[in-house]
């Protein structure tokens, strides 16, 4: 039974190489599994999910959500606030890794980021994009026109992930740019070290921002599928390491482990949401944590 | 420790097959690009240690394993001594393994570190204990010879060839037994072995020295297993037979003697108390050492439940009697198992002086008559004697045997021979002096109805003066009896002493006349008298009376089948006797008086005899003016009686008269009186073609009496002349019952011999002891548990684990 929830899936978002396409399939895949039909209450009637509060109507609850969540959530139908959205893309090397996914870490991120522009726009939310390595290379504005689709778009689908990076020092530079409280989503592999870009976090945190970090891995960085003696050289430094991959499995997902755990920890403390994702991973996910902090300021 | 397969152990050199492979046979990594290094880096030392270590643990489990294949392959076999020691070192070695292994598993998993460093303390100890014990183990026991089981041996094989070996079971000898179990353990020698056959017979060199007996014994070696066969197969059981401890000695020094590094000594016996005697405890130092060089192997080819009858003793009223003798014999029947009566028979052979004849190549010997039959019941007990009387037999040499009848295991002992000799009565010439009552003897020795009717065992002849001594041949006579003498010249006493050494008898009944005691104590006298004659001792009260204690002396035979309470010595007191002080060693004390004074008393001189007794015997019709010594003679004085006839039948039978029953092997001396008997004789001995012999000296000598049967003499000297005499086995020939193992371990020692019975045993012992115990079965073990060990490991440390 086909349906556009499939489109949620890498694997089949890849397929498409319209990247406006992918993401509109991929917000109507995600509002499909949030309601039995794709297009009831949407971009209209539709506004966010916040929390169920004694005198609300049950009947308003949405089951998917609490499904998912295991919290109640009631839908509301208009919307009440504007949030201001960044899309903040890491160009580094790393993020264009993949070892046997259909995307890379970096087209994940840019099909994930297309479809919460997408999304945003639909809600009429301003949404801007901003990319960095080292640095703060570009960025667009925030506008919640139609148009600003199409611009920001356009502009995900020139993006290249090439040369170092520099995240703490980007945000930085993010956090100096930003006039009024936003909403910044990170996409990156925080593949560096952790201390300064927390300190650029706090920095946004302290300039009143809500920051969605969305640490994006290759599935290959997660569960370290390899067999046997292995020489792993790191793109960006060509550092080399060898390695029994059988009996390091373990020792690496554990470290990978305890890294999401400092990022989470951390990210807790600080008030930024964090969303772990790996390549073989549904967008939903993304997206649900997107519509979640919306409501949450709204 | 010896190897069966040496050249195999260069096998364990493929050891460093795996030690290659780990360390220079790597596998080449395979490259990828990984932007998430930083995470392998974090914990890539530790992970490259625990790697490191389970690599290391695995090689040294492979390399365990190929040692374990190696050793295992070269088949190892260690002293049975020293196999507790190795089980112990291998147990050490496991227990090692498992503490490696749980260091390194305290140290994987990062265990505190106090677990880390007790379990390598625990596993330097155990490495410590299992090295010091394999040094202290090669260096007891255990130098690594260098050889394998095809190397010839120094093989002495024993043989028990003594009568008992011919007892059936199974229908087989025990010989037989022997022979068989010894003519199959030849083939399981290794080529080139030295082997030598020793058996009980005793050979020609037996009485020579020691010296030569050792060279004799090396010079017995033989490499021809066929000669070795045919000298065991021609191996025959001996009524002479050597004991045990010779032959352990003469076999110790054989195995001695060789060249070869192993020796073994295999003792083919019935394992009985007569083999096994006590004297084994003798063996010489030289013996046990030269043993403990020596494999000691008792092969017990005993019957375990042996049923016998066996006659163990003859005891003959006399060898040599009177034609008027009553002759009795007793036989001591023995029985070891079920049996509760047998019969017995008494067979003599009729005197025949034309016999024996060898006439076409067969030997004719007297008639033989069985003169009595006897049941013997055993009533539970385990020996009987049984009792034979004779009388009548005629002049003349007799053989003649008491027999079992019936069959039983062992036959040999189911027959006892004897010879007797049957002259006319005795000859007695009694002197006396003047005035001394010589009736009371003769009339005891010869009274007038038996001298009437010719059926007195003593002949009398009218007793003459003391002074007509000197002149009056004694050659004829079997006895002299001075009666209460006076003192004797010293021709006198020259002419008693050759009498005696010539081997006549000779009685003294010290008295009244023997004073002075100058004469008595005269050197020449002494010569010939027990004893010093000191004093007189007088007992007026009429308290003292002969007191015989043990009545164990052939002159006081009589007595001793009588109740001691029934002889009435307390009504005939002795009122006085002279006391001998001090008496000769070479004299025995025959009776005693009640103050513990010698009464009568016997020395052996020469070849003959003489009794004293220090009382006079005939104290009735004195001469005025004496005083009787004693009141031995009276009313109903049959003690008296009994003892001078007893006295006199024992110097009858000692006189000039040598043994006509000997014990096999024995060498036969018998008087020969050039004036009256043939210097040449022939010979008949059992079981072998007659043969002359010759006297010297006057006598004859006879050595090869190895065989048991009677021995006949016969030559001719105006007319035909025949002698004969008998050989018996010893007395414990017969005699079965088993002696306990634990007697063997007292002589070897428990770890000194092995005690096998059967051929598997025998394979089983010799192979253990030749070998020593063989490791493989316990190396394979060793073997599979390091490869089950190293494919458990390699599953847990190459385990993929799941992607998640």
């Amino acid at each position: 039974m086909p349906t556009v929830e499939k489109y949620l899936k890498p694997e089949v978002i890849n397929q498409i190489k319209r990247l406006d396409l992918r993401a509109q399939f991929v917000v109507r895949g995600f509002l499909q599994g949030l309601h039995a039909s794709p297009f009831q209450g949407f971009s209209v009637e539709f506004s966010e999910h916040r929390r169920y509060a004694v005198g609300d109507d049950p009947k308003d609850i949405d089951w998917l959500v609490y499904a998912k969540t295991d919290k109640y959530y009631v839908k509301k139908f208009e919307a009440e606030t504007n949030i201001t959205g960044y899309l903040a893309m890491d160009l580094s090397q790393s993020m264009g890794y993949t070892y046997r996914q259909e995307l890379s870490k970096f087209d994940y991120a840019i099909c994930l980021a297309a479809a919460l522009c997408y999304l945003m726009i639909h809600q009429q939310d301003p949404v801007g994009l901003v990319t960095f390595d080292e640095r703060m290379r570009e960025s667009i504005s925030p506008k919640s026109k139609r148009a600003q689709l199409g611009h920001v778009l356009a502009h995900l689908a020139r993006l290249k992930p090439t040369g170092k990076t520099d995240i703490a020092n980007s945000l930085s530079q993010i956090a100096a740019m930003l006039r009024h409280k936003s909403l910044v989503m990170v996409f990156s592999d925080f593949l560096v070290d952790s201390g300064p870009v927390f300190q650029a976090l706090r920095q946004l945190r302290h300039g009143g921002h809500d920051v969605i970090l969305f640490h994006i891995l290759d599935e290959a960085e997660v569960t370290f599928p390899f067999n046997g003696k292995v020489q792993l050289e790191e793109p960006e430094t060509e550092e080399k390491i060898e390695v029994d991959a059988n009996h390091f499995r373990q020792d690496y997902v554990a470290e990978v482990e305890s890294f999401r755990d400092e990022y989470r920890r951390e990210c807790y403390q600080t008030g930024v949401d964090y969303v772990e994702l790996d390549t073989s991973m549904q967008f939903d996910k993304a997206l649900l944590e997107y519509l979640l902090s919306r409501r949450a300021r709204g | 420790m010896t190897f069966v397969n040496l050249s195999m152990t260069l096998g364990g050199l493929l050891i460093g097959i795996p030690i290659v492979l780990h360390l220079f046979m790597r596998q080449k990594p395979k490259q990828f690009i990984f932007p998430a290094i930083r995470f392998v880096q974090q914990r890539q030392k530790t992970n490259e240690r625990r790697l490191q270590l389970r690599h290391w643990l695995l090689l040294l489990l492979r390399c365990l394993a190929v040692a374990f294949a190696a050793a295992a392959l070269s088949r190892p076999h260690v002293d049975s001594t020293t196999l507790g020691n190795w089980l112990i070192i291998c147990v050490l070695g496991l227990l090692f393994v498992l503490v490696a292994l749980i260091w390194v598993g305290s140290i994987l998993q990062k265990r505190d570190r106090t677990m880390v460093v007790s379990t390598g303390l625990v596993g330097l100890f155990l490495l410590g204990g299992m090295s010091a014990l394999v040094l202290m183990t090669l260096r007891h026991g255990g130098e690594v010879a260098i050889t394998s089981r095809a190397d010839p041996i120094a093989a002495v094989l024993v043989f028990d060839t003594s009568s008992r070996m011919d007892y059936i079971h199974e229908n087989k000898t025990r010989l037989e037994e022997s022979k068989t179990t010894g003519s199959w353990l030849l083939n399981q020698f290794p080529a080139d072995s030295d082997i030598a056959i020793i058996e009980s017979r005793a050979g020609l060199f037996e009485e020579r020295d020691n010296t030569e007996q050792s060279t004799r014994a090396t010079a017995g070696f033989v490499r021809d297993r066929g000669a070795a066969e045919e000298t065991i197969r021609r191996l025959q059981t001996t009524a002479v037979g050597r004991p045990m401890r010779e032959l352990l000695q003469k076999a110790a020094a054989q195995a001695a003697a060789s060249r070869c590094e192993r020796k073994e000594i295999f003792v083919f016996t019935d394992l009985t108390q007569a083999a096994w005697k006590t004297d084994l405890a003798e063996l010489s130092t030289a013996t046990l050492e030269s043993l403990e060089d020596c494999e000691l192997y008792i092969i017990d080819v005993g019957a375990e439940d042996p049923q016998n009858l066996s006659i163990r003793n003859l005891h003959l009223s006399a060898e040599v009697l009177s034609r008027n003798d009553l002759f009795t014999i007793e036989a001591e029947i023995s029985r070891l198992g079920s049996y509760e009566n047998c019969l017995v028979d008494l067979q003599l052979e009729e005197a025949n002086l034309d016999l024996p004849v060898l006439q076409d190549g067969k030997l004719l010997v007297p008639t033989v008559q069985r003169r009595g039959r006897e049941v013997c019941n055993f009533k539970g007990s385990g020996s009987q004697q049984v009792r034979f009387v004779v009388r009548g037999i005629p002049h003349g040499v007799h053989h003649g045997s008491v027999k079992i009848i019936g069959e039983d295991g062992l036959s040999v002992d189911d027959v006892r021979h004897f010879s007797i000799k049957v002259q006319e009565a005795w000859p007695v010439l009694v002197v006396a002096p003047n005035r001394v009552n010589t009736f009371l003897l003769t009339e005891a020795l010869a009274s007038f109805e038996e001298r009437s009717a010719e059926q007195g065992s003593f002949v009398c002849e009218e007793p003459i003066s003391q002074v007509e001594l000197v002149n009056h041949s004694l050659e004829n006579y079997s006895i002299v009896c001075l009666l209460d003498p006076r003192p004797l010249t010293p021709d006198d006493w020259t002419q008693l002493l050759e009498y005696v050494e010539g081997g006549g008898s000779l009685a003294v009944f010290l008295g009244h006349n023997a004073n002075p005691t100058g004469s008595f104590n005269d050197p020449i006298a002494q010569q010939l008298l027990p004893g010093k004659l000191a004093r007189q001792t007088r007992n007026i009260d009429r308290s003292l009376f002969l007191a015989p204690g043990r009545l164990d002396h052939p002159a006081l035979q009589s007595f001793r089948s009588l109740p001691p309470a029934s002889v009435p010595w307390s009504r005939f007191p002795i009122l006085r006797h002279w006391d001998i002080d001090p008496v000769g060693e070479e004299s025995q004390v025959i009776l005693r008086y009640g103050n513990d004074k010698p009464a009568i008393l016997s020395r052996h001189v020469g070849r003959g005899q003489v009794v004293l007794m220090t009382t006079p015997i005939t104290e009735v019709h004195l001469p005025p003016g004496w005083r009787p010594w004693n009141e031995l003679a009276g009313e109903n004085d049959w003690p008296r009686f009994v003892l001078v006839n007893d006295l006199f039948r024992f110097l009858a039978e000692q006189s000039g008269q040598s043994r006509l029953n000997y014990l096999a092997g024995e060498r036969v001396w018998l008087p020969n009186s050039p004036l009256e008997q043939p210097i040449r004789y022939q010979l008949f001995a059992p079981q072998s073609q007659p043969y002359e012999v010759t006297a010297f000296s006057n006598r004859l000598s006879i050595q090869s009496t190895a065989v048991i049967g009677a021995y006949r003499l016969k030559g001719d000297r105006d007319g035909p002349v025949v002698r004969g005499f008998c050989m018996n086995l010893p007395e414990d020939a017969g005699d079965l019952l088993r002696t306990d193992q634990k007697n063997l371990d007292d002589w070897f020692g428990l770890e000194g011999y092995q005690y096998v019975r059967s051929r598997e045993e025998i394979e089983f012992g010799v192979r253990e002891s030749r070998q020593g115990q063989e490791l493989y079965p316990f190396l394979i073990v060793l073997l599979a548990l390091m490869l089950g060990l190293e494919q458990t490991l390699s599953n847990r440390f190459y385990k993929t684990p799941a992607i998640q």
